[in-house]
């Protein structure tokens, strides 16, 4: 699964090269289970500080949501190193919705893209959002709290311009294990 | 290529939409291409669709574009390519020659036989761009002018407490001489608070020693030569009368046409003490408060003119103390310094018409300058200072001409008629003072001319 993700997120690194000057570095990612969205929200992953996230939600043979979280500083250092604008620009905060979501269209695509590759099946995904809260602010929504989830979660960062971000996959628990088995019946 | 064809009749609708559309299968091969498109690039579907989209539009070829467009159709949703990040995905060229501006969304679409294809919808964003761009170029100049004015009013902010803070007063008025503005030093100076003075005009402040004339000629010279300084009385507002160094200077507007009149003066009392005092000291002889010697000599020199403009006589008396410095060697330096000082007193007695002047001459020698004196008047004069000094009754015991201090006096005087220069009135008179001296001392000598 790991390597899956890794696949798609390298992916998105060589477009994200290919349009900032300066090297993309992804980390290898992380894939836990957790007892519960609410476990997840309740964790330190980022204290209580502002963040600035795209978040694509998606239903079908996988239920989920997929967030890339960036810390607000960081956000506006990929803006203007995206946009070419001086990070102290007054006009970076109006580009930043619009840049921000191209991003995580890049990033959340070729995860996806490398997972439905796999799985061959159906997957409906909404219309990504931008959002800008703390990451439990960013994490509530209408699902039951207490169904297990999976979190596949990956750094990157370009560290010439001091980004730093954040991949989050969450899976709801049923729908991961039809990932899984797609996942065996390959080997 | 079933789905290919199949694919295009669905895809019809899309030639009414005013935005770019066309689609392309998995192998890149574009299968529709609207009508808006046609119009955009000139290129007529006919000859497009079946070709490449890579073929046709090689810029797609970089990763950022074919990569994301691929994963169209492994699955991964909808890629969208900002105008802000990429100005464009099928380039079109505007009238003036730059590419149009590009938002664009690429999606994948499912046929009913299983076969993905990528729909791409175009929208041109240029005018929206440049309107949003205008707007910001609007916005900045707006700050950029906001900044400009802060500037300017730091700057008249600071110049207006300056004005409201330095020493001088200030009044500024309209043409028509309404006071509009005055400062603290103003008040501070002439009394008259601001609400007082404004709307006035600054002949509120008129002493009344200067006449019409006087104020006509300041004022022809403010507009001819752009500024006047000087010094006038003026009056404050408990009625004292003081004098005043003022600079006034018209002000013009942007357009060159007067609108005010800005005037700055200062309070110069204490330098009218001090320079009467200073006059005072260098006309005045320190030791007995009569005149100097070069006090004399300038007053000589204009009296001297004035008896031959007016045709007067002009008589100067030359007068020593007899044995001096004897008197000196009997009661030391102080006592002859009282009694130099007495000699002086008594000489001043006798010389108290406008125009008269007693000076110290030397140190124990004076002279009496006496305007419109003739020689009669002179004798009569000269004979009094002796007698009157020698009943000063000073003691004088190693005199041998008196017992008592005396002095002796040559007069001299000149009318029209004779003496052509003021030091031949001087030599005159020394010469009448040693025929004086040499008859005996205590005594007055007249120059009798021939």
């Amino acid at each position: 699964m790991a390597e899956i993700v890794n696949i798609g997120v390298g992916r998105a690194a060589g477009i994200l090269n290919e349009m900032v000057d300066g090297s993309v570095d992804l980390k290898v990612p992380s894939i836990e289970v957790l007892l519960s969205r609410k476990a997840l929200r309740e964790g330190k992953l980022f204290g209580g500080q502002m963040l600035s996230c795209v978040k694509m939600p998606f239903n079908g043979s996988l239920t989920g949501c997929a967030y890339l979280i960036f810390r607000s500083d960081s956000a506006l250092n990929l803006v203007a190193a995206l946009t070419g604008e001086r990070v102290d620009s007054p006009d970076l905060d109006s580009m930043k919705v619009e840049t921000l979501n191209e991003v995580g269209n890049i990033i959340i695509n070729a995860v996806m893209g490398s997972i439905g590759n796999i799985l061959d099946k159906y997957i409906d995904y909404s219309v990504p959002a931008y959002e800008e809260s703390t990451f439990s602010g960013i994490l509530s929504s209408n699902v039951d709290d207490d169904a297990w989830v999976v979190l596949a979660h990956t750094d990157f960062s370009i560290e010439k311009r001091k980004i730093k971000g954040n991949i989050l996959l969450v899976f709801e628990l049923a729908s991961f294990d039809s990932v899984l088995s797609a996942i065996d019946s390959m080997s | 290529m079933s789905g290919t064809a199949s694919g295009h009749t669905n895809f019809t609708l899309f030639d009414s939409l005013p935005i770019g559309a066309l689609v392309i299968n998995k192998e890149f091969k574009i299968v529709y291409w609207n009508r808006t498109l046609e119009v955009w690039t000139g290129m007529d579907k006919n000859r497009i669709v079946g070709k490449s989209l890579l073929d046709s539009f090689p810029n797609l070829n970089q990763k950022k574009y074919a990569d994301r467009i691929k994963q169209i159709f492994t699955g991964a949703p909808s890629a969208v390519f900002s105008s802000l990040l990429h100005r464009y995905l099928i380039p079109v060229e505007g009238k003036d020659g730059s590419f149009r501006s590009q938002n664009s969304t690429v999606t994948p679409m499912v046929s009913p036989s299983g076969e993905v294809f990528a729909m791409f919808f175009i929208q041109d964003v240029t005018e929206l761009s440049a309107r949003i761009r205008d707007f910001k170029n609007m916005r900045d100049k707006a700050i950029q002018e906001i900044k400009e004015r802060q500037k300017v009013e730091e700057k008249l902010r600071l110049m207006a407490a300056v004005i409201e803070n330095t020493a001088e007063g200030v009044i500024i008025t309209d043409t028509q001489g309404n006071i509009q503005i005055v400062n603290k030093s103003f008040t501070k100076i002439t009394g008259y608070s601001e609400r007082e003075a404004l709307g006035n005009t600054p002949r509120l402040l008129r002493s009344g020693r200067h006449n019409e004339h006087f104020y006509n000629n300041m004022w022809r010279q403010i507009n001819e030569t752009g500024f006047w300084v000087g010094e006038f009385w003026n009056k404050r507002k408990n009625g004292s009368i003081y004098p005043q160094k003022t600079s006034i200077s018209p002000v013009m507007d942007a357009n060159g046409k007067l609108s005010h009149y800005a005037g700055i003066f200062l309070d110069i009392t204490d330098r009218k003490i001090v320079e009467d005092e200073l006059r005072k000291l260098s006309t005045t002889d320190g030791l007995t408060d009569v005149s100097n010697r070069r006090n004399f000599d300038f007053t000589l020199d204009m009296e001297w003119k004035r008896t031959r403009r007016d045709k007067t006589p002009l008589s100067l008396l030359m007068i020593d103390i007899d044995r001096f410095k004897l008197y000196n060697d009997t009661y030391g330096h102080l006592a002859g310094d009282k009694c130099i000082q007495s000699v002086a007193n008594s000489l001043k007695g006798f010389a108290n018409r406008p125009g008269d002047l007693v000076a110290r001459y030397g140190g124990e020698e004076f002279t009496v300058l006496l305007p419109g004196v003739d020689r009669l008047n002179a004798e009569t004069i000269a004979q009094s200072i002796r007698s009157h000094i020698e009943f000063l009754e000073i003691p004088h015991p190693t005199s041998g001409v008196s017992k008592f201090v005396s002095i002796s006096a040559g007069v001299a005087t000149v009318s029209i008629d004779h003496g052509a220069t003021p030091s031949e009135l001087v030599e005159l008179a020394d010469k009448a003072l040693y025929q004086a001296k040499r008859a005996g001392r205590n005594r007055i000598y007249v120059y009798e001319n021939k």
